[in-house]
């Protein structure tokens, strides 16, 4: 097993399903030629040709239409926005028909909507974002937000498989920050299946993507100090697997929730709301969640900074839900 | 090591285009790099000479690493200005890039500007939420923090989890025992595990130990603190026994107290009459307490929810009345009570030379456990010190205690006549769960009425 990156993960998976199934596609801005903004498509081009790995118009709305298109007609799409913010100009596309052909006519909708997200290297506004939540709001979009190599390339494969639409969320600063074993064979990260990455007994983290590091950095720290976190990945935001967190959060009956999208509406207050349902009797100190600002991402190094959860804004919170 | 994309974590030296000790303009070429997206020159980032290369060509480092220091014009060209702090040459951070940060090196005060813009395009340098080693301030999620804290200090500090509260149910831990707990949470919160402590505790040594450490800490508002002039005297392990059951006891019962007066005329005349004869034929004093024993034993039989416990929903009714009677030890006048097992069976020869058996063992210290245990009711006397009433605490588990005042001669009116009398009052504390004050009058009565039924001599010979 070679040690890849989380970007090359992405790349490996793309890659392997498209010389599988020659109904693979992919498309989007630059993909082609200039093998994508972050390289992700980097050969493609050569190796699969221009009819399955095609350079569209700047017009979101226009290729997701296109892809979806394509899927009603047996392909199975993988369209890459070039950062993840981008993906409001087909919002209409993606929740009003992608989401909804299934339910209206039956008809399946196997397109994978790739988007690069997240910030902590001074994007700005229009390339730092995290959009899970605009997605998990609507039935009939899968929603996944890998945070390892492994899973990165594993829910990919899933994704691409699946007869749903998937947004798949993969996090720019993971892409050649993150390094790990990765099995070149097939394998599938099955949708819908969290992964506890650490395991505790006195404080449940519930987090995803980027977070899972900056959670697993806390825990490692309170470990020295005493105390031991549990820290569920979830992986996938929709479906969700409620039992993962619920039987932690059982075990140690206290629960902080970690995401890197802004705090208001974020996905974060849904964990939260059922673990108040489901495990009231169980829990021994308030609900916690750490999350971005309320504030569009800053582009200021020092703003961006006080904008994000951090690891010492986890640490934190985890302190004072440990001493409740 | 300027970032040359979102993404890029690391960059290669390709070549150095200016040496040690060469002048360099800023914005001229000062070295190529190579990175998973671009290839590209590097120009200074400003004016002076090239003072050290710290990274050779070939050697791939993270973004944000110092490669070389320039020195200004007019500064010694050894010194290394604006040098990051956590520079990842020396303090390599796993994962992150580990970079210098624009606050560390302001902080360092002494040339922000070099380190500042590593190149025009890239802006501010890299690490963001990454990095580990810089406190931010902001944390505006502490809001829900303080919300909980508030609500719990507005109740008291007397609010329980819903954990605490399904542990503590699951286990039949009471409120009272909770609330009764030292919390390890903040301000004084019982947490869940310091119910799972507590169940440990009590499961490990319910009889010793446990009950003094659950009996919690009282709030600091109650709490005298020592001052200087104070006499601090350790307590006993008597002393720290009866305070614990003491403690427990008026926690575990609610108490009252019934009052009665009773004519100890006729127990008077029979112990002037009959007190030497019997002592000889029997081998033990005739007292008031052998005389009051044998009555409230008697009446007992008649009363039994006062010779009982309560546990849980229940009034367990003894079959037999095991009477404590106490005695305060001579030396330190703590408080023991030995047991007269069955003693409903006895006749007034065995109560006294039980009485007078217990007495004398307990003040010599010869008790043995057995001696102390068993207990179903509790006859008191303050009377032996001159009191005229008192109001006795229950002795766990028995729900009732008989106190003796002083008999003493009091004018009293008797069929409309003023008559000197010997009078004794009676105080029976019972537990308000097993009985109402009915009972506990009724219970007086009868003792009342055995007493001044009492013959005025006795035929000892007959006993």
């Amino acid at each position: 097993m070679a040690v890849i990156t989380y970007l090359d993960a992405i790349s490996q998976g793309l890659r392997d399903e498209m010389r599988r199934d020659e109904n693979v596609i992919v498309l989007g801005e630059d993909i082609a030629v200039f093998g994508g903004a972050f390289k992700v498509t980097r050969g493609f081009l050569e190796e699969f040709g221009a009819d399955r790995v095609i350079d569209t118009p700047i017009s979101e709305s226009g290729f997701t239409g296109a892809a979806c298109g394509a899927a009603v007609e047996g392909l199975r799409p993988v369209v890459e926005f070039q950062f993840a913010d981008f993906i409001a100009c087909a919002f209409d596309q993606i929740v009003n028909y992608a989401a909804k052909n299934y339910y209206r006519w039956g008809i399946p909708m196997p397109v994978v909507f790739r988007g690069p997200s997240g910030g902590g290297f001074r994007g700005g506004p229009y390339h730092s974002q995290n959009p899970e939540a605009w997605f998990t709001h609507v039935p009939g979009l899968k929603v996944v937000q890998p945070a390892t190599p492994y899973d990165a390339k594993g829910l990919l494969v899933a994704a691409i498989r699946d007869n749903n639409p998937v947004i798949y969320l993969e996090h720019k600063h993971l892409y050649r920050r993150i390094k790990e074993e990765v099995p070149e064979d097939d394998y599938v990260v099955p949708i819908g299946v969290a992964e506890v990455k650490r395991e505790g007994s006195d404080l449940t983290i519930v987090t995803y993507g980027a977070m899972v590091h900056e959670s697993l950095a806390v825990a490692e720290r309170l470990s020295r100090e005493g105390a031991e976190c549990e820290v569920v990945d979830l992986r996938s935001l929709s479906p969700l697997d409620r039992d993962a967190f619920l039987t932690s959060v059982r075990k140690t009956g206290r629960a902080l929730v970690v995401h890197e999208a802004h705090l208001t509406g974020g996905f974060g207050g849904e964990v939260a709301a059922i673990i108040a349902e489901q495990a009231f009797d169980a829990l021994d100190a308030p609900v916690t969640r750490v999350a971005a600002l309320d504030v569009p991402s800053p582009f200021a190094a020092q703003l961006e900074d006080a904008m994000l959860p951090t690891e010492e804004k986890i640490y934190t919170a985890a302190r004072d839900v440990l001493e409740y | 090591m300027p970032q040359m994309g979102e993404s890029i974590a690391e960059g290669t030296i390709v070549k150095w285009l200016k040496q040690a000790g060469e002048a360099v303009a800023r914005d001229e070429p000062l070295f190529e790099i190579t990175t998973d997206k671009v290839d590209t020159e590097v120009p200074a980032p400003a004016a002076g000479t090239l003072a050290e290369i710290l990274v050779k060509a070939g050697e791939t480092v993270d973004i944000g690493t110092a490669v070389a220091t320039i020195a200004e014009v007019g500064e010694s060209a050894v010194s290394t200005p604006g040098t990051p702090a956590g520079s990842s040459s020396t303090e390599p951070a796993p994962r992150s890039a580990g970079g210098p940060s624009i606050p560390s090196t302001l902080q360092e005060g002494a040339r922000p500007a070099p380190a500042a813009a590593p190149t025009p395009e890239t802006g501010d340098a890299p690490g963001g939420h990454f990095r580990t080693t810089q406190p931010t301030k902001t944390v505006s999620f502490k809001r829900e923090a303080t919300a909980g804290t508030a609500s719990a200090a507005s109740s008291g500090g007397r609010a329980f989890s819903p954990a605490v509260l399904a542990t503590a149910r699951q286990a039949g831990v009471s409120l009272d025992t909770l609330t009764g707990l030292a919390g390890s949470g903040r301000g004084g919160r019982v947490t869940k595990r310091d119910v799972e402590r507590h169940l440990a505790d009590r499961g490990a040594g319910a009889a010793s130990a446990a009950p003094v450490a659950a009996s919690g800490t009282p709030p600091p508002a109650y709490l005298y603190q020592p001052k200087p002039g104070d006499e601090r005297v350790a307590m006993s392990t008597v002393r720290k026994r009866i305070a614990d059951h003491m403690t427990w006891s008026t926690r575990i019962s609610p108490h009252a107290t019934a009052i009665a007066e009773c004519d100890m005329s006729n127990a008077a005349a029979l112990v002037e009459a009959a007190g030497a004869r019997f002592e000889a034929s029997v081998g033990a004093p005739l007292t008031y307490t052998a005389l009051v024993a044998q009555a409230a034993v008697k009446a007992l039989g008649e009363f039994r929810t006062l010779n009982a416990s309560v546990v849980g929903d229940e009034v367990i009714l003894k079959p037999a009345v095991n009477l404590g009677v106490a005695v305060a030890l001579p030396d330190s006048g703590e408080l023991i009570v030995p047991v007269v097992r069955e003693a409903d069976g006895l006749s007034l020869a065995g109560f006294a030379k039980a009485v007078k058996d217990l007495a004398v063992r307990a003040r010599s210290r010869r008790l043995t456990p057995d001696d102390v245990q068993g207990g179903t009711f509790t006859l008191t006397n303050p009377g032996i010190f001159g009191g005229l009433t008192g109001t006795p605490i229950l002795n766990q588990p028995e729900v009732g205690i008989l106190g003796l005042g002083a008999v003493t001669k009091r004018p009293v009116v008797l069929d409309d006549a003023i008559a000197i009398r010997s009078i004794m009052m009676m105080s029976l504390t019972f537990d308000h769960r097993a009985a109402d004050g009915m009972v506990a009058f009724q219970y007086l009565a009868r003792v009342r009425e055995q007493l001044e039924a009492l013959p005025t001599d006795l035929d000892t010979s007959k006993i």
